[in-house]
């Protein structure tokens, strides 16, 4: 029995079916992949795929925001075994392509209702968190950037368990645990020095119930975080100024403020409920999100999106809305705003930096997807966003004159091999 | 009715009627290896086997769906009777689940004579071809033309 062998990442390659590469050892290579190009109108303030990206997009087009390259191997270790390993090369932190260790985890699935998992896994509490890189795999350029850009933790170092049921005919259950700690690799740079905010090494659990029936996808998520770090210098000098004018002031409020700027004073509370129904050409998503932080000053968030395809033959309009809020927690300054241009200075920073965690905005986008060979996809996408100037959690370097509002204009070629 | 029974219990029986190709030309059906203990299986049974949900076939043997891919005009068919998705909509399907770690895709196989081959020789292999091509060298399952 020969099959078929595919190698390398050329347009050859794609027009092939969905075969990578397989061998009868076990071992299977395959990969994925997106070319972008993004626009933005505006020169204002530079619009991210992921806050983990250090430049974002303006006036002149940018490859970096949505192109990727994935690589995965696939081994059978024989009866219930098996190993997989990915690693994702996209723009990061230190404005590289540098490579890192998606997954690489044991998988053991002794029925077809239970498999366990250990290793370094996608954490796939959030509706296709795991696969957000794998354009390919859904309907748009890029995931919703309002759902998506505050659920930066992509990789676990862990465990989870499977249980899935058949309830009943076209009914099944599918309940899964997660428990670890987030991967090092997701690091979140805020300024041009190359400072960073490591999201590593916190501490996750997270847990799913899924309900399929026929053609609809019900789901019930909940995760929560636990930082182990402390925010980095820029922002524990914040704190450490907190801390001194509230000895200076006999202010115990402003001590607390400063303890609820720790990163580590914050437990973040994910819970999300989504739906996804595909009948015929026909595709609905639906996914709303709420993230609760600690009792400090880092406000709370609600997100979510809609998105509606239908396909014709090869294409696939869609209509795709998200909208984030953010509700804030109160910020406690005491006298510091009028004690003096330092103190001045100190509380102006502490807005500064809560501005930063905050976002208000609006997404409408019109796109087209052009399935023009079996393994690989064109896309066309515009987006329109309006939000609240202030608040820029999803955007970087904002400059002055910035009103909130962007047109973005978008287009990849994404595959797989 | 009778002689549905009757293929029931007699296998070989079955394949010489299909040699004789009841089922239409390019038309799918679904074939195992006449040793798998499967006599057939429910349409929710095949999703379950080619959409990566189940691993096992009913007899308990790991199962090992295998698939032609060129041309895609049975595997489009095969798809679109039974989950009532197009081809790119499968491939974005399995590019979700293999890239998440969770599951792999059928075996594609180059031609059909290499699918019935596979099944032929693999008592847990599960195959979609052409039901005017099946012969004794496997047992249908499920016949998506009727």
């Amino acid at each position: 029995m020969s099959l078929r062998m595919s190698i390398g990442m050329t347009l050859v390659a794609m027009a092939l079916p969905l075969t990578a590469q397989q061998t009868d050892c076990g071992l299977k290579v395959s990969g994925f992949g997106t070319l972008g190009l993004a626009l933005n109108s505006s020169d204002r303030a530079e619009y991210v795929r992921e806050p983990t990206q250090p430049r974002g997009v303006l006036h002149s087009l940018n490859p970096s925001l949505d192109s990727r390259l994935g690589l995965q191997v696939n081994l059978n270790l024989g009866g219930d075994l098996s190993f997989v390993g990915q690693t994702i090369s996209k723009y990061r932190f230190d404005h590289t392509f540098k490579p890192d260790i998606s997954w690489a985890f044991l998988s053991y699935k002794p029925t077809s209702s239970i498999q366990a998992r250990a290793g370094r896994l996608g954490f796939d509490v959030f509706q296709i968190a795991d696969t957000r890189n794998v354009g390919y795999s859904y309907l748009w350029v890029r995931p919703p950037v309002d759902f998506f850009g505050p659920l930066m933790l992509s990789s676990l170092d862990g465990g989870d368990l499977t249980w899935t049921t058949a309830l009943n005919e076209g009914l099944s259950l599918r309940l899964k645990v997660a428990a670890g700690q987030t991967a090092a690799i997701d690091k979140v740079p805020f300024d041009d020095k190359g400072n960073y905010v490591p999201l590593g090494g916190s501490k996750l659990f997270g847990a799913v119930a899924e309900l399929d029936w026929r053609s609809l996808n019900l789901r019930l998520s909940y995760a929560q975080a636990q930082p182990s770090e402390k925010f980095p210098a820029p922002i524990t000098d914040l704190q450490d100024g907190l801390n001194a004018y509230a000895l200076l002031l006999s202010d115990p409020r402003l001590a607390q403020q400063a303890k609820g700027l720790d990163f580590k004073e914050n437990c973040f509370r994910y819970l999300s409920a989504g739906l996804n129904w595909q009948q015929g050409p026909l595709r609905v998503e639906a996914v709303g999100a709420q993230v609760r932080t600690g009792e400090g000053p880092i406000p709370d968030l609600k997100s979510g999106y809609l998105s509606v395809g239908y396909r014709e033959g090869a294409f696939v309009p869609y209509f795709l809305a998200s909208r984030i809020v953010s509700d804030p927690h109160p910020l406690y300054l005491g006298a510091l705003p009028s004690l003096g241009p330092q103190a001045a200075a100190m509380a102006a920073g502490v807005s500064a930096f809560i501005r930063h965690q905050r976002a208000n905005q609006t997404t409408l986008a019109l796109g087209l997807r052009w399935d023009f060979l079996p393994k690989a996809a064109l896309k066309v996408q515009v987006d329109r966003i309006e939000g609240r100037p202030d608040d820029v959690m999803l955007w970087i370097n904002v400059r002055p004159g910035w009103e909130g509002k962007a047109t973005v204009a978008s287009v990849t070629l994404d595959f797989v091999f | 009715m009778r002689a549905l029974s009757l293929m029931r219990c007699a296998p070989l029986f079955l394949a010489t009627l299909l040699g004789f190709s009841p089922a239409r030309a390019g038309e799918p059906v679904v074939i195992v290896h006449p040793d798998s203990k499967v006599q057939s299986l429910t349409r929710d049974e095949v999703i379950n086997l080619f959409m990566g949900r189940q691993k096992r076939l009913p007899s308990g043997l790991v199962a090992a769906p295998v698939e032609q891919a060129d041309p895609p005009a049975l595997r489009a068919r095969f798809y679109q009777r039974l989950v009532g998705k197009d081809l790119p909509d499968i491939h974005a399907y399995w590019a979700r689940l293999l890239y998440s770690g969770q599951a792999q895709p059928p075996r594609q196989a180059a031609s059909t004579e290499e699918v019935l081959e596979f099944v032929a020789a693999n008592k847990g292999a599960i195959g979609v071809v052409d039901g005017a091509r099946v012969d004794r060298r496997v047992r249908v399952v499920l016949d998506l033309g009727k």
